[in-house]
């Protein structure tokens, strides 16, 4: 399923997939991968994520 | 010790030599670092890698005539057996995006595989105007600069192919 949330919060940042990947430590196409919804990322990498977009873990990777 | 041995053992020196010096100069670790998706598919890309390996060697074995596979040697087989599985795992993790940690990149490996594959071409291109059959077999000697220059080709393909075809979205 993809994550419009994750997305939208991206580009409220302004930040690039790109600038985000750098700042979480991860490789562009992973993030790519995780607002596509191809790939379900970790606990640990979920909460970096927050910590950089300034969500919370609901906020960004709760199922609705 | 054959010449041949003597080359390929100074030839692998030589090539050590020079990774360990870049890594020096470079102040950098020599692995790798692969976010954890990418340490995902590349687990997968060894699983799929050790796979092939496994059933091309079946297949060698089931098919081969008297101990002999007809036309190939086993030594040349053995190192078919390398390249496809190094083949199919390259592939694999390139294609998902797992096959360039987060230190490297596509250049390195466009001009890493280019070396490989000029280095190959020019005893590649001898033995097929000399002929690849040796004793009616393709041996080791004889087959392994065309086959690791059409595997390195592969793989150069691959990654110029997923490099331009992935964008940011």
């Amino acid at each position: 399923m993809k994550n419009l949330r994750l997305k939208a919060a991206r580009a409220g940042m302004d930040l690039s997939q790109q600038q985000l990947a750098d700042k979480v430590g991860v490789s562009r196409q992973t993030i790519s991968a995780i607002e596509k919804g191809d790939y379900n990322p970790t606990i640990n990498l979920c909460i970096s994520i927050c910590k950089v977009l300034g969500k919370t873990l609901d906020e960004l990777f709760w199922v609705e | 010790m054959s010449a041949r041995q003597i080359g390929f053992i100074a030839g692998l020196i030589v090539l050590l030599g020079i990774v360990v010096i870049c890594a020096i100069i470079k102040k950098s670790s020599l692995k790798g670092e692969y976010d954890e998706r990418q340490e995902l598919i590349r687990g997968r890309g060894y699983k799929y890698a050790l796979l092939t390996v496994m059933v091309f060697n079946a297949i060698c074995l089931i098919f081969g005539v008297e101990g002999q596979v007809p036309y190939f040697s086993w030594d040349y087989l053995t190192l078919v057996s390398i390249m496809l599985g190094t083949l199919v795992f390259g592939v694999y993790s390139i294609l998902h995006d797992a096959f360039i940690g987060l230190n490297n990149n596509v250049r390195s490996f466009v001009v890493l595989f280019a070396a490989c594959i000029i280095a190959n071409l020019f005893g590649g291109i001898h033995h097929l105007q000399q002929g690849l059959l040796e004793n009616g077999q393709v041996t080791f000697a004889t087959g392994s600069n065309l086959t690791l220059s059409v595997g390195f080709v592969i793989l150069l393909i691959t990654i110029l192919v997923q490099h331009f075809s992935s964008r940011e979205d």
